[in-house]
């Protein structure tokens, strides 16, 4: 076994206990809520789910300027990487979201700052996807390289939008620090931390696949232009 | 037993999705296994036909 294969196998295994870990400290650490009872436990995914959509985006806007300076197309595969698994945790967001407001505020859906600049960040980036599908190899870098560093700026955007404007949806961090109680802030934590290991296995992962893919694509456009050829 | 249901829903729908991702991740990379085995077969076939000759 090389020591890549030990690392990634304990990379997995990190992944996988934090996750059980997780869990059980949602479920049996973590005390119910007074006034929410047991649909307060969905912040514990719905919080660190929101966090990783806005690193996944942070990393597409880095990755992006990266390519535009050094034209590295690792910079780009990365950048699309992680707007892909941002999106899927902005997915998670937006549906945690509505399960959690249905019994609190008795409507699944409403056009609150936080909700409305979420549901545009999500849209910004499924176009995101869209455009790299939709456009010329040779153009796909930096026409998805603009588009990931311009739409970064929603994110900011959303993250503020409770400060700002005037808002119904709860503030977790104020100037006075997390407003939960201890047990809840160490379950957070480790959600925080099981999440985070799932978001870096998830990006490196698809960066991988991503770069096999290209990898193929260059081979077997070099044997088809080979193969041409020898015909003529 | 209510609030269950709206809890049991959040944590269903999110390790579903996970899943799902995933599950697409493992197709893609069973369609490039596919595409190897294409183009190691196109190779071996080309190699063969050169010794032929």
């Amino acid at each position: 076994m090389t020591s890549k294969r030990i690392f990634k196998l304990i990379f997995e295994l990190a992944t996988f206990a934090a996750m059980l870990a997780a869990l059980y400290a949602i479920f049996l650490y973590a005390p119910v809520e007074k006034t929410m009872g047991l649909v307060q436990k969905i912040f514990y995914i719905h919080v660190p789910s929101a966090f990783l959509a806005f690193l996944g985006f942070f990393i597409t806007f880095i990755a992006s300027i990266l390519y535009l300076y050094k034209r590295d197309h690792k910079w780009d595969v990365a950048a699309f990487c992680s707007a892909e698994i941002g999106v899927i945790f902005c997915t998670i967001v937006l549906i945690t979201g509505p399960i959690w407001a249905k019994p609190i505020w008795n409507v699944w859906w409403t056009w609150d700052p936080r909700l409305t600049t979420t549901l545009i960040l999500w849209f910004i980036y499924i176009s995101y996807l869209m455009l790299r599908r939709s456009v010329k190899e040779s153009q796909q870098g930096n026409f998805s390289a603009v588009f990931g560093i311009i739409g970064f700026v929603n994110v900011p955007i959303t993250f503020l939008a409770i400060r700002l404007w005037r808002s119904i949806h709860p503030v977790l961090i104020t100037s006075r620090g997390i407003n939960i109680s201890t047990p809840m802030k160490h379950t957070l934590a480790l959600t925080f931390l099981a999440f985070c290991l799932l978001f870096f296995y998830l990006l490196k992962s698809r960066i991988k696949l991503e770069k096999m893919k290209m990898e193929i694509e260059m081979f077997s456009a070099l044997i088809e232009e080979n193969i041409h050829y020898q015909k003529n | 037993m209510g609030s269950s249901i709206y809890l049991f829903s959040a944590f269903s729908s999110t390790w579903i999705i996970i899943f799902i991702y995933i599950f697409s991740m493992v197709r893609k990379q069973r369609t490039l296994e596919i595409r190897i085995e294409k183009l190691r077969a196109t190779l071996e076939n080309k190699l063969a036909a050169e010794n032929a000759r």
